[in-house]
Order: structure tokens, then sequence, then C-alpha cells
């Protein structure tokens, strides 16, 4: 099966530049040079100084270190909010396809109207009374993708339960979690992988969208969607400011996307008779 | 049965718009931030007395119940009440941006629209080919840098360094037509590009989903020209898929402009919602949230009916 | 068909860009319109002004901000106003006298017209007056303006006030942007709409307000300064976003900007055809909740005054523009100025830690610093502090909410301390006040803090007649907030206007009166 991805090109690319991402993340505080929150007056907004190869920003600060540093909260953010939106949405599509009636259309009009809300909207408003910060925007984001995932495992549980096999499994006394855990989920990993990759894509977006705009991640502790948005203002003073961070989250999110497509290349059973 | 389909679905969109409506209006209750006291403004403190006046007149120290009935009677009426700093109609401020953020979704969907359809049909139809690989790659990048990271870029390039068009800002079509373009294309661009992206990867999976159909075989056997199987019937197939999603990405962006229209300085319905929550003006908040939430319902909605009309098998 | 849409698409991005290039040639469409005048007459011409915000309101007895204060000061004239040099000038009066021990004030009117054709009456003055001090308006300054006890009205052009005890600063007061005059008849009767329609007897006359787009004002042609305005239009437009205003400069789609961002100020000053007028103008300062313990105590707060590096904060927030503050927020000219208070602290690490020890805090301790993630220079200063304070142990952690969660904190004392940029109201002694008095917490003052001696200072200050006792009073008042430092000082804020080239007569206000610069748009004129 393994084998299957990593013949893929599309997957071994996006493979070969996630991996150092990821591994960069991981030991981050290792490796920064520079004490990522030390201000330094006198050396504001350099392109490059010894020292500093990718310049400073506004305090002085090494920016690469903010970059190496500013991954983790982006990707802290990232795959938390999956999590909860993956174990939220998936809970709650298996009880809305088992329990039919009343409560199921409760839940999947409950799930609509969580879509109803423009995210970057309904974050803004929430981020204004709860405050910013990882742990917060984690909730808000993962909260926000459970409809997505609650959806696929509705109408996957749906399917399955009515399957002709499952009817005589349950009948003849297997227990729900066994349905659920070898009939249901077996049937839907492929579209439930791939909305994990749309998922943490959609998640970087939007913690990066707020902190953009101030809201997300709290400074001095950097991200990379932070750095951008106090980066525009000094584009004249020292473009390479904006230009870093702008380059590894577009990199890093075309990495995903593309190892997303590549899930769908090799998951996809519609399409696996290319 | 048709009628029953119609109306149900219309009838779940006006209950999900009650239910968002409410949900907002006690989220704004709890959120920190006295709009009295933002009224009598913030440079200079006001006298407690001053503030507990401006709360009996801005109607905020009545129970909560009574605030919500007399809102949702008067929402019933389409009243959305008056801005919490002058006497200024709730409508007035939608009516007034509202069109705004429109044009731009809808001109950022069209040219998203143009360029996508073109590339995806391009990428099936040359398949597996580098031209293939170029595009879905180009896609795939159109959909990773954020809009406000291209927003920039595009505002740095072409109207600083390059002076091709404003950077940002409004005019009035009626007073200067062609400025109102020059200033509406750099933001449509902007959005149009990740909507283009999405947009080519739609075209180009469905496209290839009905090429491999029996039927594209047998009219290819028949002998009909490859432009013909191509255009008069794959792509009237295909369509339906990328129809679909241009539905939905046109919900999105009713409430999906903040970022863009903060960049551009343009004065459109998500400026005005970011801006009445900063001045926590509750009744320009909930008026301007019920209305994206309802264009994105209904849309929503729409798309479902079209469905179940072409397919009644999904009702 | 494919190619087809490519045509097209091509085709719209060449006429795009043709249409593109036409009009930019033209260059920036509403600032060099017609200048109605040759051969050095100023008059005539339009002007774009970018605002850093749309006003919430203008009615004018409510503070709305330096961006609505800018067309308050447009469209009306109080008894006197402060000019561009930053004295008291008579404007809708024409002298004033007081008597002996500072309780009664009566000014004369000169002829003056409203811009509904009415003329300024004292009734008019006394019903501006009146409505400030109604027990339900929501006025700013109706605090200190309710020492008025009564107001007599003999016939059009005399008023009188009559206060309930002595004020020197009265004057000061009249002269503040919130206390304009305004037409008796034309308020009653439009009463409901007040905010939104403001009418006075200013140099200007409202046009329209387009919510979220502009405010055009024009040329009211009855305006009692002969000759005065030179403008025949402005048009106000809002760009909250400190980029795309700058923006907006660069690119010619406005004539003037307020507040340009201090990180564009050199870059703007190196443009060839654009200007800054720049100013010393608000302060930033660190504000303390004397409810939490270690900032009940005077030599914690001494102690953060020495510790921080004002630099810091100069060179990252505000990209080294502006002064620092080692001291006391006076300027020269200023009552109870003395240069001993510039220079009262000095950036000093050991005596600081020296005195955190001495007040019982040898090893530091954690504190949460209140500013805002929606204003940059606020939330940088913060970030810088922080920094600074690490260095004497004094851990503190950011909170960051928006403005208006900020000010809810700040007004309810929820903090333990915070970041404040703000400005004296007016350039009397008497600023002070507001800062000073003590009691629980309020918007303007160290929540909790409370003393004696100040709070008697001030009082005497109000009312003392002889100008020489008064500078005595304030050198002490001074003195004694050194030692307290209730508020710690920073830095001086340097404001900035940027403007074409061709934009000349708008003076940013020096000082305290920064916010107050609209006033000189009557003088405003654009050069051929």
């Amino acid at each position: 099966m393994l084998k299957r991805f990593f013949r893929n090109r599309t997957f071994l690319v996006s493979f070969i530049i996630l991996l150092p991402v990821l591994i960069v993340a991981l030991i981050g505080p290792l490796i920064i040079p520079h004490d990522p929150l030390a201000i330094n007056q006198n050396a504001v907004l350099k392109g490059s100084l010894s020292g500093y190869p990718l310049g400073t920003d506004e305090y002085g600060r090494d920016i690469l270190s903010r970059l190496i540093l500013g991954i983790r909260p982006t990707m802290l953010v990232a795959f938390g909010a999956t999590i909860i939106a993956f174990v939220g949405g998936v809970t709650v599509g298996v009880i809305a396809g088992y329990a039919r009636g009343i409560l199921e259309k409760a839940i999947m009009r409950t799930i609509d109207i969580i879509l109803c809300f423009p995210p970057i909207l309904l974050a803004l408003m929430v981020v204004g009374f709860w405050g910013a910060g990882v742990k917060n925007l984690i909730l808000i984001i993962g909260f926000l993708y459970i409809p997505y995932f609650a959806r696929i495992t509705h109408s996957a549980t749906l399917q399955v339960k009515g399957l002709e096999y499952v009817q005589s499994e349950l009948s003849l006394g297997a227990s729900h979690f066994r349905v659920i855990t070898k009939a249901i989920l077996p049937n839907i990993m492929s579209p439930l992988i791939i909305q994990i990759s749309l998922t943490i894509a959609a998640a970087i977006l939007l913690e990066s969208g707020l902190s953009f705009l101030g809201l997300g991640v709290v400074p001095p502790d950097p991200s990379w969607g932070q750095m951008i948005g106090d980066a525009r203002g000094y584009i004249y003073n020292n473009p390479m400011y904006v230009i870093w961070p702008s380059l590894c989250l577009g990199v890093t999110m075309l990495a995903i996307n593309l190892m997303g497509d590549s899930f769908r290349d090799i998951l996809d059973p519609k399409l696996k008779n290319r | 049965m048709l009628l029953r389909f119609v109306t149900k679905n219309i009838g779940v969109a006006v209950v999900q718009i009650i239910i968002v409506a409410t949900i907002v209006f006690s989220l704004l209750r709890f959120m920190p931030g006295d709009p009295a006291v933002l009224v009598l403004g913030t440079e200079r403190g006001a006298d407690p007395e001053a503030v507990a006046a401006m709360r009996t007149t801005l109607g905020l120290d009545q129970p909560l119940l009574t605030q919500y009935l007399g809102w949702m009677t008067d929402i019933v009426r389409l009243d959305f009440g008056q801005s919490l700093f002058n006497n200024i109609d709730v409508t007035t401020y939608i009516a007034e941006r509202l069109p705004k953020t429109l044009e731009l979704a809808i001109a950022a969907i069209i040219i998203g629209a143009i360029i996508g359809i073109s590339l995806g049909i391009i990428a099936a139809v040359k398949r597996g080919s580098i031209v293939d690989m170029i595009v879905s790659t180009i896609a795939a990048a159109g959909m990773s840098f954020p809009v406000y990271v291209t927003g920039t870029a595009f505002i740095l390039l072409i109207s600083l360094q390059l002076n091709l068009l404003p950077a940002s800002g409004y005019t009035e079509f009626s007073e200067d037509p062609i400025g109102h373009f020059q200033r509406l294309l750099l933001p449509a661009i902007t959005i149009a590009l990740p909507l283009a992206a999405s947009i080519a990867r739609m075209t180009r999976s469905s496209m290839l989903e009905v090429l491999g159909k029996d039927f594209v075989q047998t009219l290819r056997a028949k002998g009909l020209a490859e432009k013909l199987v191509i255009y008069k019937h794959v792509l009237r197939n295909a369509i339906i898929s990328v129809i679909t999603v241009i539905g939905l990405e046109l919900a999105n962006l009713i409430g999906g402009t903040v970022l863009i229209e903060f960049l551009f300085n343009w004065p459109g319905l998500s400026t005005l919602l970011v801006e009445a929550i900063n001045n926590r003006n509750y009744p320009i908040i909930q008026g301007s949230i019920i209305v994206i939430a309802a264009f994105y319902i209904l849309i929503n909605r729409s798309v479902e009916i079209i469905y179940g009309l072409m397919d009644p098998r999904t009702r | 068909m494919v190619k087809k849409f490519m045509t097209i698409f091509i085709l719209l991005f060449v006429v795009a860009g043709v249409l593109g290039a036409c009009s930019s040639n033209e260059g920036s469409s509403e600032g060099q319109q017609d200048n109605g005048g040759s051969e050095g007459d100023k008059s005539g011409g339009s002007l774009t002004f970018g605002l850093a915000a749309e006003p919430t309101t203008m009615d004018p007895y409510i503070q709305n901000g330096t961006h609505g204060r800018t067309v308050k000061l447009a469209i009306f004239r109080g008894l006197y106003n402060y000019n561009e040099k930053g004295e008291l000038e008579a404007e809708l009066a024409e002298s004033y006298t007081a008597n002996d021990d500072l309780t009664s004030y009566t000014f004369k009117l000169r002829d003056a017209k409203f811009h509904n054709g009415d003329p300024v009456t004292a009734e008019d003055v006394k019903y501006t007056f009146e409505r400030i001090l109604d027990p339900e308006s929501g006025a700013t300054f109706k605090t200190e303006l309710s020492i008025i006890d009564s107001i007599e009205v003999d016939g059009d052009k005399t008023i009188t006030f009559n206060l309930s005890e002595p004020s020197a600063p009265f004057v000061h007061y009249t002269a503040l942007p919130e206390s304009v005059i305004v037409s008796k008849s034309y308020t009653e009767a439009n009463i409901d709409d007040i905010a939104t329609k403001p009418m006075g007897a200013g140099p200007f006359k409202l046009v329209s307000w387009t919510q979220g787009s502009n405010i055009i004002v024009e040329k009211f042609e009855d305006y009692y300064k002969e000759g005065q305005p030179y403008l025949d239009e402005i048009e106000f437009q809002f760009y909250t976003e400190e980029n795309t205003r700058v923006n907006a400069l660069r690119a010619g789609d406005v004539d003037l900007v307020e507040t340009v961002p201090w990180k564009d100020t050199e870059s703007i000053g190196n443009t060839d055809n654009l200007k800054l007028e720049s100013a010393n103008g608000p302060f930033m300062a660190l504000q303390f909740n004397t409810d939490f313990e270690p900032f009940s105590k005077p030599e914690v707060r001494q102690a953060i005054a020495y510790a921080i590096d004002r630099n810091a904060i100069i060179n990252t927030a505000f990209s080294g523009r502006g002064e620092p503050i080692y001291g006391m927020a006076t300027l020269e000219g200023y009552m109870g100025y003395d240069e001993k208070f510039t220079t009262y602290f000095e950036h000093n690490i050991e005596k600081a830690k020296e005195l955190l020890a001495e007040a019982g805090y040898p090893d530091g301790f954690k504190a949460t610093l209140l500013s805002t993630s929606q204003y940059g220079m606020h939330e940088q200063t913060a970030v810088a502090v922080q920094s600074e304070l690490k260095k004497i142990g004094i851990e503190v952690e950011l909170e960051l909410p928006d403005w208006a969660t900020r000010i809810n904190k700040n007004v309810e004392g929820d903090y333990q301390f915070l970041v404040v940029g703000t400005s004296g109201d007016i350039t009397d002694g008497d600023w002070m006040s507001n800062f000073y008095t003590g009691g629980p917490a309020r918007l303007n003052n160290s929540a909790n803090f409370d003393d004696e001696q100040i709070n008697s200072l001030l009082e005497q200050g109000r009312k003392e007649v002889d100008p020489a006792k008064r500078e005595e009073i304030y050198t002490q008042l001074m003195e004694r907030a050194m030692e307290l430092s209730p508020f710690v000082y920073l830095s001086w804020r340097e404001q900035s206007y940027g403007m074409q080239e061709n934009v000349n007569g708008f003076v940013n206000l020096d000082g305290f009166l920064s916010f107050q610069s609209g006033v000189t748009l009557e003088e405003t004129y654009i050069e051929d």
C-alpha cells in the first residue's frame, strides 16, 4: 500500500518538501541561531547581516529564527484543529447515521448551520470574546470543520448500514462498534484522508489569515501568517521581511495541496481506472 | 411532489436563517466591550451617568429577552434597526455595501470561471502530458498562496511599481466608469486566482470522469470529430459539477471577501461587518451576518433544488 | 473553443492595461483640478483628505477622535479656538473679560453666520453649553464644564458664564473642539439626525456624507474671515488600513493624509512630489492599577521608569521618530515646565534593580500588560516594554484584545498595567486633572491611585488667580507626580501628515494640539 504512495510522482515531490518542514517544526528550538524574541533596536529591518542571513524585522529580531519557530503554531493549529474536526465529525456523523429520525435531522441541520457562517467572520467574533492564541484557534477552527467530516461519515454510515451482510452480522449479535470500525470506517478511509488534507490546508489558511489580521497567535510568539501581516507595512524598508514567510507559507501550502491531490489520485475509486 | 420538495427546502432555509440570527444575537451579548462607551468616544472617558443614559437611549438596559423578541419581530418586517452611533437604518448601510461585495464576487467568479474552465479543459484533453502537469501545478500554486499575499504582491507590482492601476479605493460607476473598473480589476483578479485554480481542478477531474464513460467511446467510434465530442458532449455533461462548485464558491465569497476588502479599501459588506464588530455596533453586526448567512443558505438551497430538478433520485 | 476563451481573456487584460495606461497619464485626478485663480491667488481648488477612520458621529460635543475632530473643525467654530501657533485665538467671540476672582467670564460675540444663513447669537451659545451640561447628555467634557453655574444672555452679542468656583483655565475649555457653537433652532429641529447632519459657523459646510465612503464639504461663502477658506471643496475619504492610506498618497489618489505610519515617514520625505508635516504630539505612557500589589509601591513604578530604555521603543515601534520622555510629559512653554522634570529619570538598570529590591521584589515578579492588537503602535510598544522589563526580572505577559475590549477593561479597572497613548486636552496646566485626580478606575487615571497632596494641588491650581502663584503650584505638582509616578511616560509620539508637494497652508499643531490641526484647513491652499 505504502509503495503505491511513493510511486506517485506528485506525492514524492510533496513529501520531499514537507518532511524537512515537519522535522524543523519538531527540532526547531534546538537549531535556531538566535533568540527569536530578542529585540535588537539598533539593527531593525536589515536585509541581511552577518549572523542574520535572512535579515531582521522591525524589532531587530532574527527572521530566520522566527521562521523556524513560526512553523510550530501553524502546524499545531493545523493538526490540532484537524484532529478535533475528524474526531468530532466522525462521531457526530456516525451517531446521526445510526440514530435516524429526529436526532439525525437535528444533527444534520445543525451541521448545515455551522456551515452557514463564513468561517473567517465567525472566527473573528469568537476570537473577539475568547481572545486569540493557539489553544482557542485550535478549538474554533476544529469546530468549524466538523461538518465536513460529519457529512462524509453520515452518508457512509447510512450506506453501509443498509448493506445486507452488515444487517446479517448485526442480527448475529455483532457489536455496533465492530460494525463501525470494520465496515464503515474502512469504506470511507479515502474520502476521509482527502478531507483531512483539505482541512489541514484550510486550517493553515485560516490561522494565517487571522494572524495576519492580528487575531491569531499572540505576539511576540511568531507565526508565518502573523509575520506576513506585520511585514506588509515594511515592504519599502525591507522587502525580504515579507517575502520569506510568504514563500515559506506558499510552498508549504503547495506541498500540502499536492499531497492531497496525490491522495485523491491514488485513493479515489472513480479515478482508479485510469 | 416537486412543489413539496421546493417548499420544504425553502422552509428549511427560513428556519436556518432564524437560528443563525439567534446565535449571532447571543454571541454578541457575551462579547466584552460596551457599545455605549464606544458611542461616547474612547479618546476621553465618559461619566458613568452619561454611559448609563446612553445605554437607556440605545435600549441596552432592557432585559435580554425583551431585546431579542423586539428584534425578531422587527426582522420579520425586514426592519433591522438603526446603527447605534447615528440614526441611520441598518438596511441603508447594507443596501450601500452589499452590491459592492456582490460586484466584486461576481467579477471574480467570471474571471475565475473563464480562466479555470479553459485551463481545466486543456489539462483534461492533454492528460498526462507536460501541459497537464504544468496546468495542475499552476492550479495548486494558485490555491496555495493566501489572497493577502497575492493581493499585496499585485498592489506592489502593478500599482506602485508599474503605475498601471490605482492601489485601492472605490469610485461610483456613474461618476467615472473607467475609474470604477480600474479599481475593480486588481481585487477581482486577486480573488479570481484561487477560484480559477479550484475551478480548473474540478473541470479537469469532472471531464476526465465523463471522458472515461462508454458513450464517449461510442461517439468516437461513430466517427464524430474530436472537437465536437469534447465540446458538445463531454463538456456539457461535465459542466454540471463545475457549476455546482462555482455556485458554492460564490456562496463562500459573500462572506469571505474580508481580507481583500481590507487590503484594497473596497467598501463592501465584509468591511462593514468588521468595522461594526470593532465598534460593537450590534444592529449592523446582526443585520450583516444575517444577510451573509441568508445568501449562503439560499445559494446552497438553490443548488440543491437545481440538483433535485435535474436528478429526481436525489430528492 | 479553448482558444476562444484564451483570446477573450487576453483581450480583457489588454483592454484593462490600455485603460490603465491611458488614465494614469493624466495623473492624480482629484487633486490637481481647476485651481480657479492664478498669479499667486490662493483661492480655488479641491482637496482629497485621507482620514484614518470614519467618524462615528458628528455631534460636536462628543470627542470623536482626531479624524472626527479634523472634520469638526472644518465645519464648526467655538468662542475661541487654538490657532496654528497653539495660542488661544478669538473666533466667534471677539473678546472676553473676567472678574477679579475668575468666577465670571463675559464674552462679546462678533458678527458671524451659520451655514444656513442664521446669525450666531448669544442664545445659540447659551443653548450649546446648556446642551452639554444636560444631565442626560453624553458630552465628553461635561465634568470640566460643570463648574458653569448659570449663563446670562444680554442682547444678541453678549453672554456671561457664572461659575461655581474660580477657574483659571476656563477659556481653554471653550476652545476645545467639543465646545464649538451650534445653532439652537437647527439643532432642535434636527435633533434626531444631528449626528450625521452637522451645521456650524466654520469655514466649510457639509455637502454630503456617504457612509463608508466619504464626507464632502464645500466653501462657506459667508465665513467671517475675509478671503478664507481658500479651497472650494474638501473630500474626506476613509482609509482605515494604514498601508492602503499611504499607498493612496503615493499613487496620487489623495492629496493629504493624516497619521502617516512612522515606518513610511522617511521614504515619503525622500519622495520628490510628496512632503511631510511632522510634530511631536501625544505621548505614550504606562498606566498602573495600584490595587495590584507590586504596583501599589512608588518604588516599583520608579524602577520601571529607570529600567526601560526609551529608545528600544522609539526605534522599533516608531521607526526612530519621536522623542524619549525620561520624566514628565511637559513641553517648554507649558505651565510648570522645568528642565529638571524632563530628565528626572534615566536609563539605569542597576538603579531599577535596587529600587525593586527596596520595594521587596529582589527577584522581580510576574505581571500582565494590557494593550491591543488593533493598533500597531500600541502592540509594538507593549512588545518592547515586555522585552525591557525582562532585564530587571519582571516577567510580562501580553494581553492583546481588540480596542473595544481593551477600553472596557481599562474603564472597569480590569488590568494590572496598560499601555496608553494619549494627550492632554488643553495646553493649560489643568490638563493634569484628568489624569492625576485620584479615585477608582476610569479611562485616564491610574486605577485606584489617590494622593491627597496631588488632589489638593490640582484644585488649587484651578482656582488660583495669580499666574505666578499658579506656576509654583504646577511645579510642585510635577515634583510630586514624578516622586510617585502613577504614570511612567515613555515617549513623545511624532504625528505626521503626508501631502502632495503642492498642498500648502496646512499646519500640524505642536504638542497636545496636534489632534486639532484641522483648524488650519481654512488656510490650506493648492499651489499650481
